[in-house]
């Protein structure tokens, strides 16, 4: 062993010690969770299983999330424009963790403004947390805010909380198996670069 | 010597008085406003030592300042109370970071940019307009 292996053993527990996630990461492909609800697109009942044959893009989020998840559609979105011709063999799901807030009205009105080829998913409250726990995503309803300016009106506590939740994208293979998960991070480029790989296989 | 002492003493002088702060200069400010009322407000200012403290819009209910926190691949959005800004190093408002979270269900369709006033502990209020954005702009 060169008497360089400790320092260079040490630079890589440094590094590896950094917070931020990893921007791709394959996992094993065991799993095929299922992950039924209603597609506020088709306004008919939709599940996974439906969807094999197709590689899937999931994205978890809700609509009265501002700050993140409409970056994270337009990335759906960047990814699709990537891939060109392959967008058609690619389904990219949104699936709201927020039941209460986000009614089919509302959920298609969000979704309007992004590209027409992403699919909105309501689960029911009561599947929500098994559906979370199946594809070990987080998602933490919150204290609405304490705000700085109200003018007239007043937070509402049913309309103005935020809601915690797990940011990345995941790509479930045409088997429905969860292959690969994309960090906040990763680009619709390397996205698209993980989805041909997947659609490849399946041509083997 | 007499004028040596004179000037030190100026210098001295000026030294000590307490600066005016300058005009804080807020730049690139625009906003994501989603269909259904929802929004966050982005910019950036560069000023004297000062406190952000409030952002008001006539055309929002209400507008809170929110810091998103990164934990592995968990976001957590968290009402801050104020926003400090140092002499020489601007503070940024930008998507996955610090915003301001809104409300803002009366603003026509098809407006191009927001009128908001930012307010300051020291330097008191900055009126300026924001750009609409595009949703899925970052």
């Amino acid at each position: 062993m060169s008497r360089f292996a400790p320092l260079a053993l040490v630079s890589l527990l440094v590094v590896g010690c950094q917070r931020a996630p990893t921007e791709e990461v394959w996992v094993d492909g065991e799993t095929t969770p299922s992950l039924t609800g209603t597609s506020v697109t088709a306004g008919a009942p939709l599940s996974l299983h439906d969807l094999r044959g197709n590689v899937v893009l999931l994205a978890f989020g809700y609509t009265s999330c501002t700050d993140i998840c409409p970056v994270t559609l337009g990335r759906l979105q960047g990814t699709l424009r990537e891939l060109g011709a392959d967008a058609s063999r690619v389904t990219p799901l949104y699936a709201s963790v927020d039941p209460h807030r986000d009614t089919p009205e509302r959920f298609k009105s969000f979704l309007s403004v992004f590209d027409p080829r992403i699919v909105g998913l309501s689960i029911p409250d009561e599947r929500l947390p098994g559906i979370l726990d199946a594809f070990d995503v987080v998602a933490e309803k919150q204290p609405p805010p304490v705000s700085r300016y109200v003018a007239g009106g007043e937070v509402d506590p049913e309309k103005d909380y935020a809601i915690d939740h797990t940011t990345s994208i995941l790509v479930l293979d045409p088997e429905g198996r969860v292959r690969i998960r994309y960090s906040m991070r990763a680009t619709p480029t390397a996205i698209a670069k993980g989805v041909r790989t997947l659609l490849r296989e399946g041509a083997r | 010597m007499k004028q040596m002492t004179a000037m030190l003493g100026l210098l001295l002088l000026s030294g000590c008085r307490e600066s005016a702060p300058s005009p804080p200069v807020i730049e690139d400010a625009r906003v994501r406003l989603l269909p259904q009322g929802s929004g966050a407000l982005y910019f950036r200012v560069t000023s004297s030592d000062d406190r952000l403290v409030e952002v008001r819009s006539p055309l929002c209910s209400w507008m809170d300042l929110h810091e998103t926190i990164h934990e592995g691949d968990v976001a957590r959005m968290r009402s801050v109370p104020a926003f400090e800004v140092a002499r020489g190093e601007p503070l940024v408002l930008e998507p996955h970071g610090k915003h301001v979270m809104a409300r803002c269900q009366e603003v026509p369709p098809n407006v191009t940019t927001l009128p908001i006033t930012l307010r300051f502990d020291r330097a008191g209020t900055v009126k300026t307009d924001a750009r609409v954005m595009k949703a899925s702009e970052w």
